[in-house]
């Protein structure tokens, strides 16, 4: 069977790449690109039944089949898949993994009938699968670095799915929301041929690691709590007749909040930070209650449950997982589960019993995440035997950086009330101006505040001559702006094609 | 934490460059709350009073609050405006 042998046989990178000095990032960004396109898809797919129900004309609960199918598919396969990964290697799992994703998303983007829908959309989850388990087990290994980098790449994979779907929709119908797969996993399949190095030398390695003590029900609820706003937020903007690329950019706000979250990740390590990181949420969510219509106010209520939400999730990081192929299972159950809380609850009351199902999984995933977390540290005196007195030139150029930042933070607020008030009207766009101010101005007060607490956490490392912490606010900047940038855009494009 | 320890090291210039960056941001700061009195009197003119605060405390904790507070007046004056 020669064919066969071929098949199973790990072909090497070509020699430019294999001998490159940067061969290992690489990998390592080939990797993050197979986590961001999976996440991106079940954003976008999410963002998809809508149209498919009226499409096909067919109940809410039928239609739902397309999303719940798939990650139901993923959990089941999840742990199989580790096993296929020790028999194949990383590389051929995760090469393969795509061939199954491109086909299944053609046929799923010509498909005649909502049937054969849903049964590819589990062939594609299957696929997906693969490159999942063959991407976890090239980062578990070592053989690939960076692994902290697939949970940036799935946070802007979950931030860039609803702005993507919303803009296939609303420019090219549903179908190119699955059609999009084809060129995205042949480019996946061929970047794992060229750029993923060889891992089968060491086969045995590539198990994943098993036996955790603890329960996966904290992933579990934790995805449930991130993906079901995801879920009940384009119903909620197709109900009100929010424009499909404005419900994308709508829906994109939580998971943007949850990016923003995780820049600012071990500052809110503490017991006291994840009890008002709940607080905030359940407030947030009775807040959204009174008028689930989507509009500016809500806009903005939902930022602020992302960033709690993420706060409440990345704590989740310091309890004990269990092994990564449960882990796995648990996350994309909890997904499922959203899919169908939402569909069985997101129509009567406007959405009213899904926030109350957030609200209570973000009190069971709060609870457990707090008991396991140290209390709050008191705050330091100035000065006190073990502290020294230090230069006064590091103090005062550590206080002319809080000033630069504020001002920087000045800036962005006078930039969103110049385009409120001196920008003309977008023609056909009529929210683009609040759109780009708001943003801009909430970044200036967020800015501010980091900045503070940047200068008070340098002084007492000056104090204690420890070397000074790297600043989180060039990160978030950069990422706000990114985003700004994208929402410009989206509005630009918007607004030419209403003009032609 | 806001206090300067006073040591042998002569600061230098530091003192002065410290100075003109807190010059600098009042002007700023000022500049964002004269804009928001053109657009909104009512909301600017308490930022305007802010702006007074940030000039003579010069203190880190009371500039926060204070573009903390100008850029939530702001938001407001930009939602009530349209």
């Amino acid at each position: 069977m020669p064919v066969l042998g071929a098949l199973r046989t790990e072909a090497p990178r070509p020699r430019i790449v294999r001998e490159h000095p940067r061969a290992a990032w690489l990998a390592a960004t080939t990797v993050c690109a197979g986590t961001f396109l999976g996440r991106c898809d079940a954003g976008a797919v999410v963002f998809s039944l809508p149209a498919l129900r009226r499409h096909f004309d067919v109940s809410p609960v039928a239609v739902q089949w397309v999303s719940f199918g798939h990650l139901l598919t993923l959990a089941a396969v999840a742990a199989p898949m580790t096993r296929m990964v020790d028999a194949l290697g990383p590389k051929l799992t995760w090469t393969y993994g795509f061939v199954v994703v491109t086909g299944a998303s053609a046929v799923c983007g010509l498909t005649p009938s909502l049937t054969v829908l849903i049964a590819f959309r589990v062939v594609q989850a299957m696929g997906a699968a693969m490159v999942q388990a063959g991407g976890l087990a090239l980062m578990s290994t070592g053989v690939v670095p960076g692994r902290p980098s697939t949970g940036a790449a799935s946070l802007l994979g979950l931030v860039a799915g609803p702005v993507a779907g919303g803009l296939i929709i609303a420019s090219a119908g549903w179908r190119w929301v699955f059609l999009a797969g084809v060129p995205a996993g042949c480019a996946g399949a061929v970047a794992g041929r060229c750029l993923l190095p060889r891992t089968r030398v060491s086969r045995k390695s590539h198990a994943l690691p098993r036996g955790g003590r603890r329960s996966p029900g904290l992933t579990l609820t934790a995805r449930f709590a991130v993906f079901a706003p995801l879920v009940l937020l384009p119903r909620l903007c197709a109900a009100d007749g929010v424009p499909p690329a404005v419900a994308g950019l709508i829906t994109a706000t939580p998971p943007a909040g949850f990016v923003l979250a995780a820049l600012l990740g071990p500052a809110h390590r503490t017991r006291l930070r994840v009890m008002v990181a709940a607080a905030g949420c359940v407030a947030v969510i009775a807040g959204i209650t009174v008028e689930p219509a989507p509009g500016a106010v809500n806009t903005i209520l939902l930022a602020a449950l992302g960033v709690l939400l993420g706060t409440l999730v990345i704590a989740r990081d310091t309890v004990p997982t269990p092994s990564v192929d449960r882990a796995v299972a648990a996350g994309e159950l909890g997904m499922a589960l959203a899919v169908v809380t939402v569909t069985l609850t997101g129509s009567p009351g406007g959405g009213r019993l899904a926030l109350a199902a957030i609200a209570l999984a973000v009190l069971v995933l709060a609870a457990p995440i707090a008991v396991r977390l140290p209390r709050a540290r008191r705050r330091v005196t100035p000065v006190t035997a073990a502290e020294t007195p230090p230069d006064a030139r590091f103090l005062l150029a550590n206080e002319r950086t809080f000033l630069a930042w504020n001002r920087t933070a000045l800036a962005l607020v006078a930039a969103g009330l110049a385009v409120a008030q001196l920008l003309r009207p977008f023609p056909g766009v009529p929210w683009g101006r609040p759109a780009l101010a708001v943003p801009l101005i909430l970044l200036g007060a967020v800015i501010a505040v980091i900045g503070h607490l940047e200068l008070s956490r340098n002084q007492r490392a000056l104090y204690r001559s420890e070397p000074l912490p790297r600043s989180v606010l060039p990160k978030v900047l950069t990422f706000a702006v990114g985003v700004i940038a994208l929402v410009s855009a989206t509005v630009l494009v918007l607004s030419a094609a209403h003009g032609r | 934490m806001t206090g300067r320890p006073e040591t042998a090291s002569d600061p230098g210039l530091a003192e002065e460059r410290t100075e003109l960056a807190w010059r600098r941001t009042a002007i700023a700061f000022a500049s964002l709350s004269g804009a928001l009195v053109k657009v909104h009197p009512a909301i600017g003119i308490p930022a305007l009073a802010l702006s007074a605060l940030v000039t003579g405390a010069r203190r880190p904790v009371l500039t926060t609050v204070a573009v903390v507070a100008v850029s939530l007046m702001t938001l407001t004056a930009v939602l009530v405006k349209g």
